[in-house]
């Protein structure tokens, strides 16, 4: 319970220094910010499946196309006042995806490991051509989204909170989730899913619940990313390193604990954004390095080695 | 804050009397779009080297250095428009573009919301140059102006052609000129009979191929990437699918795809945007044979027209500086609005809503012929007489 407690005023007391950091830092910052939030929140949603369920997706981009180009083409077609429309295409996104995802989930769920990371995989990559190749979807040509920013407010400080918002709420609904009856069946399964299913955990429906859950939230971070850019193409959305990035944060900060895809996500914005910004020639060698060094020392993570430490200290604390 | 610090430390004591202007932006070094990028970037290396060596550039009065701080984008929209705001914080006042629309566009609104002029040579679509933007500019004309000064070579040619075909990938930049040069095509009276679709990347037109063989205009107009152009032309070949002209936008023009295909590249048409051996004057490089020598004497990598481009950029920059004999970034936008001068490029002019003069900076018109690319259009500057109609595949030697 104390711990519990100190958790949650960790977690306060990080969200107090997020809000009000746009206030203190150069605009850059805010934008590293920004890009960090966004990460974050993407790995928290993909965690919800992957690190909760131990479904790992290698195709969740698939999601964050789906939540721009619903926001896009409904931009598009229905030219709502910017604001109604940003809200409005920011929830239907959530939704499409969401239901994509419940078509999708019978057969994808079927496959279990390295399968159903390849079918999904498979997925987003169809789902790119199909935006880029079919006239409807405008994927080709590009969609421009209206300038939704007040006036009052610079657009990096805008979509900061936007995305601090989506962030904050994703981390506090895995926290949530995690204490959860779902939480707990969800853990079974990743542990082994037929001895859940054996022991009476409806080891599909919940399955299925988390699979809609996580795309629902990447969708809504999609549909809000389409707007901080103002124009996209396939190529903007459908992007197999947002997929890839998803699982490194996780991976690297600690899968299947709740601040790991945060921590993970800090850690490598702040390295290829900050760190190695300028190395125009050796930046990717460099991050290649970084992150197969960090995954063959800590690879539970660094929450998983400072997991580890703290249980060597205890052990040598005993009389 | 302004681009121009006290130079000391950047340039070392022997120019201590000189500021230093600094040049940032984006470019694609890694990702999708790096080969591109790399061409690009390449261009403002040369044009830098080559002003930094000759003792800086005069301005009001005042003697500069430059400097070139360009980051890799990695063809991420997101790593670019975080990095640009770096620029800007850090007091950059002058920008050059990155590669890609969609790169491009996203940096742009952040430079014109901060006031501060992009010059680029990477991003041609329409939707760049449609958003009120006022202190960006492009070198090349939007996608949808690029086929005008192909349809005034169309109609020199004798005996007249009547029909035509089209076949585009669906990316920004092909779509976009397929729909332009559709349109022009139709109001200068050619007759449209199909209109090809393909993906962004192709790997077989054996359809199209037999589509254009039953049904068979007088030209075909490829307005695709130069991967894609040249495993249409083989495919032709390898078929016998026969037309009296072959038009491709790019590809042509490299030499690459001039040795890939050997024979079967003449009598193919090309947009040519930049000729080494065309006769323009430069200020910084006296010719564009003078920039084509020093380039090579500095770098190894091919020369390509994105690469003079790229230097042009620079060079249309220091030519706005020193008409506006000032460098705070509101004046030289104003100067670049009313640009008219001879560069290595060509002479560089801007539309109002800055994107380049499709007369002026519009592609000429190329045909291979004895595996060179000759000139044809407009006559002014042609080193050769356009071969119509085409040999058939066979008969090319």
């Amino acid at each position: 319970m104390k711990g519990r407690t100190a958790a949650i005023l960790a977690a306060g007391a990080v969200l107090a220094l997020l809000a009000v950091l746009p206030a203190f830092v150069m605009p850059y910052h805010v934008r590293v910010g920004q890009l960090f939030l966004l990460s974050a929140g993407l790995a928290l949603a993909w965690h919800i499946l992957g690190g909760f369920a131990g479904y790992w997706s290698f195709g969740h981009t698939a999601f964050v196309g789906i939540g721009a180009f619903t926001a896009g083409l409904l931009h598009v077609h229905l030219k709502l006042p910017p604001m109604l429309g940003f809200a409005a295409g920011t929830l239907l996104g959530g939704c499409v995806s969401a239901a994509f995802a419940a078509v999708i989930a019978y057969p994808v769920l079927r496959l279990r490991g390295i399968y159903f990371a390849i079918a999904l995989l498979g997925v987003s990559q169809v789902l790119g051509e199909l935006s880029q190749n079919v006239d409807a979807f405008q994927g080709a040509l590009g969609l421009n989204l209206p300038d939704i920013v007040p006036d009052a407010i610079r657009p990096e400080v805008f979509f900061y909170y936007c995305f601090l918002a989506l962030a904050a709420g994703i981390f506090a609904f895995s926290a949530w989730l995690r204490g959860s009856r779902l939480g707990y069946g969800l853990a079974a399964i990743r542990e082994d899913e037929d001895t859940a299913r054996m022991l009476g955990v409806p080891t599909e429906r919940f399955k299925v619940l988390t699979f809609v859950l996580s795309a629902a939230l990447t969708g809504t971070i999609g549909a809000v990313y389409a707007y901080s850019l103002g124009y996209f193409t396939s190529g903007s959305v459908f992007r197999v390193d947002f997929s890839l990035n998803m699982i490194l944060h996780a991976l690297l900060g600690g899968i299947g604990t709740l601040a790991g895809p945060v921590i993970g996500a800090a850690l490598l914005v702040f390295v290829t954004n900050v760190l190695l910004g300028r190395l125009l020639d050796v930046h990717l060698l460099v991050t290649g390095v970084l992150v197969v060094g960090l995954v063959l020392l800590a690879p539970s993570g660094l929450l998983g080695v400072l997991r580890d430490w703290r249980a060597r200290w205890r052990r040598n604390e005993r009389p | 804050m302004t681009a121009i610090a006290a130079a000391p430390a950047i340039i070392g004591t022997a120019r201590a009397q000189a500021r230093t202007i600094t040049f940032g932006g984006s470019i694609p070094l890694s990702g999708r779009a790096a080969e591109t990028g790399l061409n690009v970037h390449a261009g403002y290396l040369a044009a830098v080297k080559a002003v930094n060596d000759k003792g800086g550039i005069e301005v009001g009065g005042q003697k500069y250095m430059l400097d070139l701080k360009m980051f890799d984008d990695a063809s991420d929209p997101t790593r670019a428009t975080t990095l640009i705001q770096q620029q800007i914080d850090q007091g950059v006042d002058f920008f050059l573009g990155s590669f890609g629309s969609n790169i491009v566009l996203p940096t742009a609104a952040i430079t014109e919301r901060a006031r501060k002029p992009m010059v680029q040579a990477g991003g041609g679509s329409d939707q760049i140059f449609t958003q009120g933007y006022r202190y960006v500019f492009g070198f090349f004309p939007r996608a949808s102006q690029q086929f005008i000064s192909s349809v005034e070579y169309f109609k020199t040619i004798e005996p007249r052609p009547r029909t035509f075909s089209v076949i585009f990938t669906n990316d920004a930049f092909s779509r976009t000129q397929a729909d332009g040069a559709i349109k022009d095509m139709e109001a200068a009276g050619f007759q449209l009979m199909d209109r090809y679709q393909l993906p962004e990347t192709i790997t077989d037109v054996s359809s199209v191929l037999n589509s254009l063989r039953a049904k068979t205009p007088d030209m075909v107009i490829c307005t695709t990437h130069d991967q894609n152009s040249l495993l249409i032309s083989r495919q032709m070949a390898a078929t016998d699918t026969h037309v009296k002209l072959l038009y491709q936008t790019l590809g042509p023009q490299l030499q690459s795809y001039r040795e890939a295909l050997g024979r079967f590249a003449n009598s193919i048409m090309v947009q040519i945007y930049w000729d080494e051996r065309a006769n323009y004057k430069d200020a910084v490089f006296g010719s564009a044979k003078g920039f084509a020598d020093t380039y090579r004497s500095i770098n190894p990598r091919p020369l390509a027209y994105h690469t003079a481009a790229g230097a042009a950029c620079i060079v249309v920059y220091l030519q706005a500086m020193q008409k506006a004999r000032s460098v705070a970034p509101a004046a030289v936008r104003e100067a670049l609005a009313t640009t008219d001068v001879e560069t290595l490029y060509g002479r560089v002019k801007f539309t109002k809503d800055g994107d380049g003069d499709p007369i002026l900076l519009g592609p000429r018109i190329g045909q291979v012929q004895k595996g060179a690319v000759e000139i044809v259009f407009p006559t002014e500057a042609a080193s050769a007489k356009t071969v119509y109609p085409a040999p058939k595949w066979s008969e090319r030697s």
